[in-house]
């Protein structure tokens, strides 16, 4: 069962919150900055690059630059013109990446390897002197330039100077130091080229480590990072939705494994603690079972054998019940065992007188002894030989034992043993000690009761019969006195007078019978028109002899129901007789009505009488046995019974009265609450 | 002492009436009778009794009516009153004890039968006599003997 559904509070269910991965935090932030060194780095790299490579070019143009002069001067002299360029050419082999122009002093071109440029004539002021011959001036401010050329080409151009030596004045008769400038042109193209080339090798190589770095971040993180997570927070989120077997194993040893060991363990102890949880809640339920069990009070004759029958439901096991009291004088134990026999039927037998007749082994007399005598400590479990035994006391109160076979798990069928859990064996103690305590009390209260009970109606009755006695008495006397003077008038004033009194104690012990019955109403379909109209053809005659009319005032449309037609009999004379009395007593009252009314829920009987009628403070002790406001005449049963019979027949007797006008007594009785039998 | 003297009868009850009258009548004695506790002092002003045999159970409590009223009549307090009753005298074991219970006197035992504070009723005034119902004719008479002279 998923203990952790109902009470816990949750946000929205973790799939579905938002989250960026760290993954990705850190390498959003990272790119840029790694970005940013690659491209400083290149931008680094691509500009000493260049730096070094137009430095080597310009070495190239230089050395060349000597070179041609040096060329020219060995052709020079050695030769005369004519062969001059060839043997430069020779030399210096130029190719298409280099350009030599040889100038004299008056600015024309001695010779070109561009063929283009072999006639041409610079003046100073030309765009392609000016960036060294700045302002057209004769002494040039660099000995280096880059200059375009007819092309998109650029040049690197050195300017070698052609000093008029020794050896030149023999054929050239000026006295000019120079001669004329060797222009050496190494283009730039290559150069640029191998710029470029470089450039966009750097770009892929940043590209490339780049891609690379990322990849590789992403391998390694995910492998050692992110996957490890992925698994951690699936783990949480399982046992975070109820499964708490559930596991994480990570293959590296990283502190996310620790981690992964911090969630099993926890999710272990979880576990654990959900499953004492479940097993007390088990107890708890068991022990709720128990209480409601035994919460009802315990009669002995049915309580021992129930509390048997569930330690055997409860706990699979057996057990004896040794149940009674000590004797206050004598200090002896008498009382009952209680025990499952072989047939699995519960047996009983009082003890000590027949305890060699029980069976039960782990019956151990000794220990029942041990206990009588007072041997056993009321909090402890004890376990001999076999035998656990757990008194039953209260507050010094010594009740019973329980006792019951020391099973270890394996032994019994079901691999429980007989303390499956002794906390809840012990309250199945103490639960029943406290029944049984409960249901002593009850019976001492109830005994109380009934005496005092009995006391009030012995006293009761006596009263009464002590006024009727009176009247035999009397008339006894009288007729014995009518006896003796032979006078026949007295004689039937004293017969009369016992007459009465024998009616009198007739109906007094009819009133007991029907108060004291423990018998259910007899029930028939009656129409209860008929006892009303029985009552009044028995009180009719001696009701007219006192002055009161009896008048009937019945519902034609009666519809018979389940009644005792004896008890309602019964109840309504009673009311009846009252009703006259009533009348008899005050000056004015002379009428008495029977009356029924026929409901389609009940039957409502009447008796009315505008006799003397009944007090506030009356009316409400008229249902007191033995009340009486009639003096010696009356019983103080009538309404009682009365009262009793309606209750059994599921109905209400109601009163109204005012004092000096008369009283009503309606008795109702509900149809269809009673089964006719 | 009147040679005939009367003596009221207070009782609502026919039979008790007739039994107390006979005995009377049986040893020479006068009566009159009365049903309530109205009657029975109209009659004690109009006769003036030499003693009154009271029932002290009759509706409307009037029987200790009649009672206080005359002993605190003056005029009528020195008429003896013997008081009927069916009070049962109890002894023996207590029932829901388990005791011995001593001889009651007449007053606990008004108490305990009628169910109302009698002794408040009484008010400390004690009857001159006690017969209890059933009559025991020798016993009345002697009381009635022993109050008259």
């Amino acid at each position: 069962m998923r203990v952790m559904d109902s009470d816990v509070k949750k946000g929205p269910p973790e799939a579905e919150r938002p989250f960026r991965s760290v993954q990705w935090l850190i390498m959003a932030r990272q790119l840029p900055l790694i970005l940013l060194v690659v491209a400083g780095i290149l931008f680094w790299l691509e500009g000493h690059l260049k730096q070094a490579l137009y430095s080597a070019n310009l070495e190239v143009a230089r050395r060349s630059g000597y070179l041609a002069v040096a060329a020219v001067r060995a052709s020079m002299v050695g030769t005369g013109p004519h062969k001059t360029w060839a043997r430069i050419e020779a030399t210096l082999s130029p190719d298409q990446d280099a350009q030599i122009q040889i100038v004299n002093v008056n600015g024309e071109v001695v010779y070109s390897t561009d063929s283009d440029a072999r006639n041409r004539v610079y003046r100073l002021t030309d765009p392609s002197c000016s960036p060294c011959h700045e302002a057209g001036s004769i002494r040039a401010e660099n000995q280096t330039a880059i200059i375009r050329g007819s092309g998109e080409e650029s040049f690197q151009v050195y300017a070698a100077p052609l000093r008029n030596t020794e050896d030149c004045r023999g054929c050239h008769q000026t006295d000019g130091s120079k001669l004329g400038m060797v222009y050496v042109g190494q283009s730039l193209a290559p150069v640029n080229r191998l710029i470029r080339t470089t450039q966009i090798g750097l770009v892929a190589a940043g590209v490339i480590l780049l891609t690379l770095t990322v990849a590789t971040w992403r391998v390694l993180f995910g492998r050692y990072i992110a996957r490890p997570l992925k698994r951690l927070v699936e783990n949480a989120r399982a046992i975070g939705s109820g499964d708490l077997n559930s596991r994480v194993e990570l293959a590296d040893r990283t502190e996310l494994a620790i981690l992964a060991d911090t969630l099993n363990s926890s999710s272990e102890r979880l576990s654990e603690t959900i499953r004492q949880v479940e097993n007390q809640r088990d107890d708890l339920a068991t022990l709720y079972y128990i209480s409601d069990q035994l919460g009802g009070s315990l009669r002995p004759d049915v309580g021992f054998r129930r509390a048997v029958e569930l330690v055997a439901t409860i706990f699979a096991s057996d057990c004896l019940l040794v149940a009674g009291h000590f004797h206050p004088e004598s200090r002896a134990f008498h009382g009952t065992v209680t025990y499952r026999g072989e047939d699995q039927k519960i047996v009983e037998r009082p003890y000590p007188d027949e305890a060699v007749k029980v069976t039960a082994p782990y019956f151990d007399p000794s220990l029942v002894e041990r206990w009588i005598e007072g041997g056993l400590n009321g909090e402890d479990r004890i376990r001999e030989g076999g035998t656990v035994a757990y008194p039953l006391e209260r507050r010094g109160r010594r009740l019973g034992l329980i006792l019951a076979p020391a099973r270890r798990p394996e032994d019994s069928a079901d691999g429980r043993a007989t303390a499956a859990n002794p906390e809840v064996v012990q309250a199945f103690g103490k639960h029943l000690t406290m029944a049984l305590e409960l249901n002593e009390l009850q019976r001492e209260r109830l005994q109380r009761e009934r005496l005092a009970a009995i006391g009030e109606t012995v006293a009761g009755l006596a009263h009464c019969l002590k006024n009727t006695l009176n009247g035999l008495k009397g008339g006894q006397y009288v007729v014995e006195r009518a006896m003796e003077t032979e006078n026949p008038s007295k004689l039937r004033q004293g017969w009369r007078i016992l007459k009465d009194g024998v009616q009198h104690i007739e109906r007094l012990t009819q009133d007991m019978l029907f108060f004291a019955g423990e018998r259910m109403p007899d029930l028939k379909t009656t129409d209860p028109n008929q006892i009303l109209q029985e009552v009044i053809d028995l009180l009719q005659e001696s009701a007219a002899h006192q002055g009161v009319e009896l008048r009937d005032d019945f519902d034609e449309n009666m519809q018979p129901l389940p009644l005792d037609r004896h008890a309602i009999y019964r109840a309504v004379l009673n009311l009846a007789t009252n009703a006259v009395d009533a009348c008899v007593e005050s000056e004015t009252g002379n009428t008495v009505i029977l009356r029924s009314r026929s409901r389609p829920e009940s039957v409502v009987i009447t008796v009315e009488d505008n006799g003397v009628g009944i007090s506030h403070a009356q009316l409400r002790r008229v249902t007191e046995r033995f009340f009486s406001t009639k003096g010696s005449k009356g019983t103080g049963l009538g309404l009682p019974v009365a009262l009793r019979i309606t209750e059994d027949h599921s109905g209400t007797l109601e009163a109204e009265s005012v004092l000096g006008e008369g009283t009503s007594f309606h008795l109702r009785i509900p149809r269809g609450t009673a089964e006719p039998s | 002492m009147d040679d005939n003297p009367t003596i009221l009868i207070v009782d609502d009850e026919e039979a008790n009436v007739v039994y107390m009258s006979q005995i009377l009548e049986d040893h020479g004695f006068g009566y009159t009778v009365a049903n309530n506790g109205a009657e029975a002092l109209e009659k004690v002003k109009e006769c003036h009794p030499a003693l009154v045999l009271l029932d002290i159970m009759m509706p409307q409590k009037s029987g200790v009516g009649v009672f206080q009223r005359m002993k605190r009549d003056p005029d009528l307090a020195d008429i003896p009153i013997i008081v009927v009753t069916g009070a049962t005298q109890v002894t023996g074991v207590d029932m829901r004890t388990g005791e011995e219970r001593p001889k009651e006197s007449y007053e606990d035992d008004l108490v305990r039968s009628f169910g109302v504070r009698l002794q408040e009723k009484l008010a400390g005034l004690t009857p001159d006599g006690f017969i209890e119902k059933p009559i025991d004719p020798p016993a009345l008479v002697a009381k009635i003997k022993e109050l008259l002279s």
